[in-house]
């Protein structure tokens, strides 16, 4: 399986492989947020993401950083005031170090608004001209990263949807992949069980993280449960926490890595997305952000399981949405791609569900739009919070 | 439906009344119901007592705050998180 063909994919000067070929344009700041958004709009197919804080810290360079070399990605628009914290340069720079197409605007220095949109909108019409020509490549099952999220859960979510994606990272990484999780405050009452599939230095690392995640629950009044979950029935931290686990699979968890680090070896990770000192600020948490720290780590795409339904999509990768909960099929169901009700009749095993998931995940990287990308779901928060960076040793 | 044969709990996976008899699912048999249980909410297997822990996966998911009967439903109005045991007043105010 592992040397199996499933697609053809973008090959990135990098050696990266990419399932879609965006061009996107960025805005590093909510002053330059119009004239990216102006410049997107005047084309089709466009995606649009930034940083709309006019304060960036060592985090927000590095996440962004890593965002503008993600693998989807051929090139990039960079749209700029000026005067804030988070360079233009600097992100053109690594783009163009890893073999991005990358230009930048200024609103400043290029006239204001009309002249900043006009000159972006003849740098993206250059790259829409040019990113047909990038050579293709055998994209294989082992290259595959991919992420996950739950947003909008429910009682069901932890019994239906999220046990399948477990199946499904369980194929991917015996496939050779490479396999993403997140959401540490959701771990709050499962670290033993993740420790326990981990090598002792990493499940120390894991505990520290999940410690940290309930020091800063204590501190901001907030333990990732919303009024929605309990209405769904779901009572406490612990009880969503054990449901949202259930998506990391049975394999061993390889390490824990901080947002922005791209580990090289296959395997399981988690991904680290707890701020290391909440009094330095943070800005609040949401699915979206966990979606851009999946993007961070350079996962093409993304499995969103949902309960009570989520309409999210991202500006970097396409999302797969799975719900196991009749009613939001019914009223939701032009934002979920793939139904895991079978789950709750019997008609299915969760093995079985998750076989299902990989057919649907290897349709989307042959090309397939998912149901947020037909809707034009293109998501992505880029937040702020203080996170030292460890750079990872896999 | 009970996913652990340790736990004390069951998920009920339809609008059900007072009195309903429901079938558990891996041989758990039978349980009758003595509230209405919506959707997605829980009811108990067995009479927990006071401070008990609730398990749900086999793990613990709360502390039950009074006794609950057979039976009853189990929610944050009798339950509360170990580690989080304000959010049922964050979700009054």
């Amino acid at each position: 399986m592992k040397d199996r063909q499933i697609a053809e994919g973008w090959l990135r000067p990098d050696g990266q492989k990419g399932i879609r070929n965006y061009v996107a344009v960025v805005f590093t700041v909510e002053c330059a947020e119009h004239v990216a958004c102006e410049i997107a709009g005047r084309f089709d197919d466009i995606q649009v993401f930034g940083y709309d804080g006019c304060h960036a810290n060592e985090f927000v360079t590095r996440v962004m950083s890593a965002l503008v070399i993600h693998p989807n990605l051929y090139g990039l628009v960079v749209v700029s005031l000026g005067c804030e914290m988070l360079r233009g340069e600097q992100l053109v720079a690594a783009a163009r170090t890893a073999g991005r197409e990358a230009r930048h605007v200024h609103i400043q220095r290029d006239g204001g608004t009309s002249a900043s949109i006009r000159a972006g909108c003849a740098y993206v019409s250059d790259m829409l001209d040019r990113r047909d020509d990038i050579s293709r490549c055998r994209f294989n099952l082992s290259d595959l990263r991919i992420g996950t999220n739950c947003g909008g859960s429910d009682a069901l979510s932890g019994m239906t949807s999220n046990p399948a994606v477990g199946s499904l990272y369980d194929l991917v990484i015996d496939a050779g992949g490479t396999c993403f999780f997140d959401e540490i405050t959701e771990m709050i009452g499962c670290a033993d069980m993740a420790a326990g599939r981990a090598s002792d230095d990493v499940a120390v690392k894991i505990r520290e993280a999940v410690d940290r995640a309930v020091r800063i629950g204590v501190g901001s009044g907030f333990f990732g449960i919303a009024t929605g979950n309990a209405e769904g029935g779901l009572t406490t931290i612990e009880e969503k926490s054990l449901g949202a686990f259930m998506k990391s699979g049975h394999r061993t968890i390889r390490d824990i890595v901080r947002v922005g680090e791209r580990p090289q070896s296959p395997g399981l990770y988690l991904i680290d997305s707890i701020p290391d000192d909440l009094t330095r600020g943070a800005s609040p948490i949401s699915d979206a952000e966990d979606m851009s720290n999946a993007a961070a780590a350079g996962c093409h795409l993304l499995v969103f399981t949902t309960g009570r339904g989520s309409p999210l999509g991202s500006a970097l990768m396409p999302v797969i949405k799975i719900c196991g909960t009749p009613e939001t099929i019914g009223s939701m169901g032009e934002n979920i791609d793939v139904d895991t009700t079978p789950l709750l009749t019997g008609e299915a095993s969760i093995e079985e569900m998750g076989a299902v998931l990989l057919d649907e995940v290897i349709r989307v990287i042959q090309g397939k739009k998912t149901c947020a990308e037909k809707l034009g779901h293109r998501e992505l928060h880029m937040h702020y919070m203080v996170q030292r960076h460890t750079p990872c040793r896999c | 439906m009970v996913l652990d044969s340790s736990d004390n709990v069951c998920t009920v996976l339809a609008d059900a009344f007072n009195g309903d008899m429901i079938h558990l699912n891996g041989g758990h048999g039978t349980l009758r119901l003595s509230q209405g249980v919506r959707f997605g909410h829980k009811a108990a297997l067995k009479h927990i007592r006071k401070n008990e822990r609730i398990v749900k996966y086999g793990q613990a998911i709360g502390t039950a705050l009074c006794d609950i009967e057979v039976g009853e439903w189990v929610h944050l109005h009798n339950m509360t998180s170990i580690v989080d045991p304000d959010f049922r007043r964050r979700l009054e105010s």
